[in-house]
């Protein structure tokens, strides 16, 4: 797909997505909207939804990235940051961040305890399913079911034990349903710039994802260190994972359902699913968010919702293709 | 007398209680093509993926080209020694020419950096060989069992390693297919070592420069072909008796 296709997919859904919301404009008020800057619905647009729409892209674009870059290392088309237990891990950790009163201000703390928490999750997740010495594909899958277990009830936990007002105790829940948050254009700065640096050095893996299907032998054979590679990328994936997170709370399935389609769209070499399935990610979120704001106004649906009732049919989906193969 | 390209010493390899090799000796000269033989379950794959450094014998030692494994960095002994597995697959549906340029890339490392100037034109010479100019676009996974099984060898060789280890290459050829296989393994030996794990005898026979014999975990005979496949330890091993004819002046191992 050439740039400007990918600019021309980038400008639609951000549009669709910036359209829809609680009161959805007719095109003729949109226009008014944007040639009006200083009338109230247009402050609505372009200092709410602009900046949380562009949010919702980064998010998308983490959660799409992580899915490939775990599925690529587990060689499991079931691998994925939530099913891992990645990001619930990182919720625990942005959980004692919000909670507990810290040395560190809490921009800083957040992505970092976030990040802990992902990174030792998968961690634990992977040792036990070695552990167990399950077959590879179900093994991962039991042990991220376990650990996803016992890290929701230490989130609750938390939350019951630490939480005295009710401010915290809000940010928390909505983090557990998922829901993008309203950033400010320099807190979206800097999501935008971890999120492009989280897709530069998820690149450099590319090459080295492509040996690794080739098996661990040949893999070692052609000079992979497999096991320090593993490592790494394990490493890379937790952070993006964080970073989608911090911003975006529990998102189901987005991780696990766009590799897949992207994988059938452009191939399986990583030189173009990992950028594939970040822009895809990040697109369908942007629309997904979008929906969550204008399904039930003035409500809005939690977006980890959305994205389990579309996304859990498709995983049933790819378990029973997995069980025929 | 050729320097060696591969020697090993007492290889031992145990996987549970069972030693799969057990004082496995071999020395491969330079430049020839070797052929392993031997019975089902005698320990050939597990041999060569010892000599391949894919698995890390229990004891004993294997030298590459004169080198001890601790002479040799990651990367370099990924350039100089090629394994190409008995069921070679990839878990990614890839198409034929990204397998190639992987295989390009064998031992150059495969890292941000590395992956810029690992864009190597395709071996016109090798893809024709194995017939695959017609396939370089098709995903691997729908290929059969024949187009697979050439398109894995190119990706082995593509690097031109100074040493192949090749388990069962030709298993899924058809005759033709398996004779040019042959065929080209025999050129490959003009500067490649090519140690090839074969199952039929007679292939041995028409292409191999020497045969490594192996039995029970160990090397048992290794020499000139002629010489080991007349020998009646082969019989002894294989338990069959074996008519040795001449076709065409050629030795011809037949079954009584």
């Amino acid at each position: 797909m050439t740039a400007a296709k990918l600019a021309a997919a980038f400008v639609v859904c951000a549009l669709g997505a910036i359209w829809l919301g609680a009161d959805i404009p007719s095109p003729g008020a949109l226009l008014h909207a944007v040639t009006h800057p200083q009338e109230p619905f247009s402050v609505l647009l372009l200092s709410w939804r602009a900046p949380r729409v562009l949010a919702a892209f980064c998010v998308g674009a983490c959660l799409g990235l992580a899915g490939a870059v775990f599925q690529g290392v587990f060689r499991n088309p079931l691998a994925e940051p939530y099913l891992l237990g990645s990001a619930g891990g990182a919720a625990v950790g942005a959980t004692i961040a919000i909670l507990l009163p810290l040395p560190l201000a809490q921009a800083v703390a957040l992505p970092l305890f976030a990040f802990a928490g992902a990174w030792g999750a998968t961690i634990l997740v992977v040792l036990t399913a070695r552990l167990a010495g399950v077959g590879e594909a179900s093994g991962l899958l039991l042990a991220g079911i376990g650990v996803a277990a016992v890290l929701a009830a230490l989130r609750s936990l938390l939350l019951l034990a630490l939480s005295d007002e009710t401010v915290s105790l809000q940010v928390v829940l909505s983090w557990t349903l998922g829901g993008i948050q309203t950033p400010f254009w320099d807190e979206l700065a800097v999501l935008a710039g971890l999120t492009a640096a989280g897709l530069v050095l998820c690149l450099g893996l590319a090459s080295g994802l492509d040996v690794l299907g080739l098996g661990d032998a040949v893999a070692a054979n052609m000079g992979l260190p497999v096991e320090r590679f593993l490592r790494r990328a394990v490493l890379l994936a937790a952070a993006v994972t964080a970073v989608a997170v911090c911003w975006g709370g529990l998102v189901a399935f987005v991780g696990l359902v766009v590799p897949h389609v992207m994988r059938w769209r452009f191939g399986a070499a990583h030189r173009q699913l990992l950028p594939a399935s970040a822009f895809a990610g990040g697109c369908l979120l942007m629309l997904l968010d979008g929906a969550a704001r204008a399904l039930l106004p003035p409500a809005e649906i939690p977006l980890g919702l959305i994205t389990a009732l579309l996304g859990g049919p498709f995983f049933l989906l790819l378990l029973a293709r997995e069980a025929r193969r | 007398m050729s320097p060696l390209a591969l020697e090993a010493d007492g290889l031992r390899v145990v996987r549970g209680r069972r030693a799969i090799l057990d004082g496995f000796d071999v020395a491969v000269p330079s430049h020839r093509l070797v052929a392993m033989i031997g019975p089902n379950g005698a320990g050939k794959t597990t041999a060569l993926r010892a000599l391949a450094a894919v698995e890390a014998p229990d004891a004993g030692r294997v030298r590459w080209l004169g080198r001890d494994a601790a002479a040799w960095d990651r990367r370099s002994l990924a350039r100089a020694v090629s394994y190409l597995p008995q069921q070679f697959r990839s878990h990614w549906d890839l198409s034929v020419a990204e397998l190639i340029a992987l295989g390009a890339a064998r031992g150059r490392g495969f890292g941000w950096l590395d992956g810029l100037h690992a864009s190597v034109a395709p071996d016109l010479a090798l893809t024709q060989a194995l017939e695959l100019e017609a396939l370089m676009t098709r995903r691997f996974a729908s290929l059969s069992a024949g187009e697979q099984a050439r398109a894995a060898f190119a990706m082995a060789t593509v690097s031109h390693p100074a040493i192949l280890l090749a388990d069962e290459p030709a298993a899924s050829l058809d005759v033709a297919h398996q004779l040019r296989l042959m065929a080209l393994m025999r050129r490959l030996a003009g500067d490649t070592t090519v140690v090839v794990v074969l199952h039929d005898l007679n292939l041995a026979a028409r292409f191999a420069d020497e045969v490594i014999l192996v039995a029970a975990g160990k090397c048992r005979l290794a020499g000139p072909t002629e010489t080991i496949l007349e020998s009646l330890e082969l019989d002894e091993i294989f338990e069959t008796r074996f008519e040795r004819l001449s076709v065409n002046g050629r030795l011809h191992l037949a079954p009584r």
